[in-house]
């Protein structure tokens, strides 16, 4: 099996050289590997001992991921994961590439890899995951994915390919209603993971899930509900999600300390970065990891492991430059930014907003409530207009426009100080990168002078 | 303006059909006619919930087909009221699924189909594909109008006019756009149209503050607001490769 990879990691490899000396498109070697073995991901990911685990849902892949790649690896495990975003096919085989050696072994004993929702069937299918998380249903990118219904159908579909524990977020009522069904299938071992009610209930635009209206339908139409008690499997799946205990929960979520409860277990954890939405991801890596380790899970390594974790690229990272502090916040959609946004303790008081041209349709910003935000040093970014026509109708007063976003992260910088010492960046992805490494080469300069 | 004039702008049900910043156009109409100098009450009409005996300028968004599913039950109830509210010119402003919920009917890709509200004289159907343009231009009365469109419909008119000639993109068949019945617009022109297109939400100002006698004036604030809206326009238009005006 292996000697049959040999000379496609070879090809895949000059391939990665030859990307990386010309500066870029890393995913396009796993896109050329694909085309000559189209079983490339399942050939290479056979020899993982323990296997394959996989992190799906509209936001907080890349955090979970990271989350449960540090608690696997602090239990022992040499663990294969791929880089954030590189979650669709190409950039699967292409971050494998990157980790087999040249005799096409892959050195690791377990894979904890990011899955998108729009190739996760193709992706299960080769990877034959035991076991996989699903955090959220949310409204999102719909110049791709149209509806959230059809995202909710994705993941069912996913399911399917997941031959083991499936963890589920039993807020959401789209994976609640998928988890209850789960429940009756052969083969599937449904784990959920949830909010304490009262710690929802505070939080402003709670976990900012799609409504699933068919379900709702079903439970508020009388006449639709007597039809469900009729139907025995309807009813018995209402029946089961009640007594089916939440395996791990949220009991309190303030900045970066979440409160928690495994199983019998109740402890605090001071998280990478803040936020509900940091700790449902935290809470799901738990209820994940158990389920990759099995017995040889430890709770109290586990804790450790997430309390001394680096954030997951750009997602509420925090660079020190000179005297100042700079947040990355990460806008990639409605749920993101709006969650990002319900984290801040107080008004930030020194901010550029950026919005890139790969942003396709930036209608959900009308959808966002900015009232947090009450002031914007720069808007930036090839989008920066759409930004500060937004910012208008929100009331939220701008100073400057300036689609450069290096120059405009520059101006403040140079520029005073704010009280809080923090610049808070809310950037959308491809601006992140920017910026990035804008200020990865100060880091560099700073350190050579 | 001579006197104080309060303004109700309504939105109907924005807890189903919320799908991507259609709740937009509330906020510009809102904050337009504030800074012309009226007051502005914002009322939420959600499923099963009366409505008010009057109403200024009422918009619907757009959602998924559950939700349009959802809401099915509850649209013969509107058809009278706002049968009414047309024919007095309220202004009305109807995105996708809303626009194609206030028609005669919709019927969905799995052959299923619901009647509409019935008072704008379209008939909808659900295409295979999904219809996605990102910069969607169309010609009107009010101007060249820019923005997005996204959804899974052909649209059949079966009376009144569209709103605009389709310029680029699919709108309803690809030839025409959206439809007007009087002062009630439909379109595919999806999120916030109204802050993309200042001249379509002043059409809709005007004919308002006009009922109640008012003369809808243009301030600074506006100007100001709409020199970015401006550039917003030209960016659309210049991806498109058309003039950002019509000729």
């Amino acid at each position: 099996m292996r000697t049959a990879l040999v000379p496609i990691v070879f090809v895949g490899k000059l391939l990665r050289l030859a990307a990386r000396l010309r500066g870029g498109g890393s995913a396009f070697p796993g896109w050329v590997v694909l085309k000559l073995m189209p079983d490339f991901i399942a050939r290479a990911t056979a020899q993982l001992e323990h296997g394959v685990v996989v992190v799906l849902g509209s936001n907080g892949k890349s955090t979970t991921t990271n989350m449960v790649a540090g608690v696997v690896a602090a239990h022992g495990s040499r663990v294969f994961t791929n880089p954030t975003g590189a979650n669709m096919p190409q950039g699967v085989a292409s971050s494998l590439l990157s980790q087999l050696t040249f005799s096409a072994r892959l050195p690791y004993d377990i894979g904890v890899v990011e899955v998108d929702e729009a190739y996760g069937e193709v992706i299960c299918a080769a990877l034959r995951p035991r076991a996989g998380v699903i955090l959220n249903v949310q409204i999102d990118q719909i110049y791709r994915l149209f509806e959230p219904d059809r995202v909710a159908g994705m993941f069912e579909r996913i399911a399917t390919h997941i031959n083991g524990t499936i963890a589920l977020n039993r807020d959401d009522p789209f994976l609640a209603a998928l988890g209850d069904r789960l429940a009756q299938t052969p083969g599937h071992d449904v784990r959920w993971f949830a909010v304490a009610p009262e710690v929802l209930a505070a939080a402003p635009h709670g976990q900012v899930l799609a409504r699933n209206y068919a379900a709702e339908s079903i439970a508020s139409d009388p006449a639709a509900h007597d039809l469900a008690a009729h139907d025995s499997a309807a009813h018995d799946s209402a029946r089961l999600r009640r007594t089916t205990p939440v395996i791990t929960e949220v009991t309190s979520s303030e900045g970066r300390a979440l409160g928690y409860r495994w199983r019998e277990h109740r402890s605090t954890v001071q998280l990478s970065a803040r936020g509900l939405h940091n700790a449902v991801d935290a809470v799901a890596a738990i209820t994940l990891s158990e389920a990759a380790l099995g017995s040889g899970f430890v709770i109290d390594t586990a804790e450790r492991a997430l309390s001394s974790l680096k954030t997951a690229y750009g997602r509420g990272e925090l660079i020190v430059v000179g005297d100042r502090t700079v947040e990355i916040v990460l806008m990639k959609s409605l749920a993101s930014l709006q969650m990002n946004l319900d984290a801040f303790e107080s008004p930030p008081d020194s901010v550029v907003m950026a919005f890139d041209e790969h942003s396709r349709d930036p209608s959900w910003l009308y959808a966002a409530d900015l009232s947090i935000v009450q002031h914007v040093t720069y808007v930036s970014g090839p989008k920066a207009v759409f930004l500060a026509l937004r910012l208008l109708y929100a009331g939220v007063t701008y100073d400057q426009l300036n689609t450069d976003v290096v120059r405009a992260v520059q101006h403040v910088l140079d520029g005073p100080r704010p009280p809080s010492g923090v610049h808070t960046l809310i950037l959308d992805y491809d601006q992140m990168i920017i910026v990035r490494r804008f200020l990865g080469y100060r880091d560099l300069e700073a350190g050579a002078a | 303006m001579s006197g104080t004039l309060r303004l109700t702008v309504a939105e109907l049900f924005p807890g189903h059909l919320m799908l991507n910043g259609d709740m937009g156009n509330v906020a510009v109409l809102a904050h337009r006619a504030t800074l012309a100098g009226a007051i502005v009450d914002v009322i939420r009409i959600e499923r099963g919930e009366k409505l008010p005996d009057r109403v200024d300028l009422l918009c619907i968004g757009s959602g998924p087909v559950s939700a349009q599913r959802a809401i099915a039950t509850d649209l013969p109830r509107l058809r009278a009221p706002l049968t009414e509210w047309i024919a007095e010119g309220v202004g009305m402003l109807a995105v996708n699924a809303g626009f194609h919920l206030l028609g005669l009917s919709v019927q969905f890709r799995d052959g299923d189909s619901i009647d509409g509200v019935g008072v704008l004289p379209v008939a909808t159907i659900a295409t295979d594909a999904q219809i996605v343009t990102d910069e969607f231009v169309v010609d009107s009365d009010v101007g060249r109008l820019i923005g997005i469109e996204n959804h899974a419909t052909r649209v059949e008119l079966l009376g009144g006019e569209p709103l605009g000639r389709v310029v680029r993109g699919v709108g309803n068949d690809g030839v025409s756009e959206g439809v007007r019945v009087n002062n009630a617009l439909g379109t595919h022109l999806h999120g916030p149209v109204l802050a993309m297109n200042p001249s379509l939400a002043d059409s809709m100002l005007t004919r308002a503050f006009a009922r109640h006698g008012e003369h809808y004036e243009l301030t600074a604030a506006h100007q100001k607001i709409d020199a970015v809206a401006h550039s917003a326009r030209e960016h659309l238009a210049r991806i498109a490769r058309v003039p950002v005006d019509a000729p």
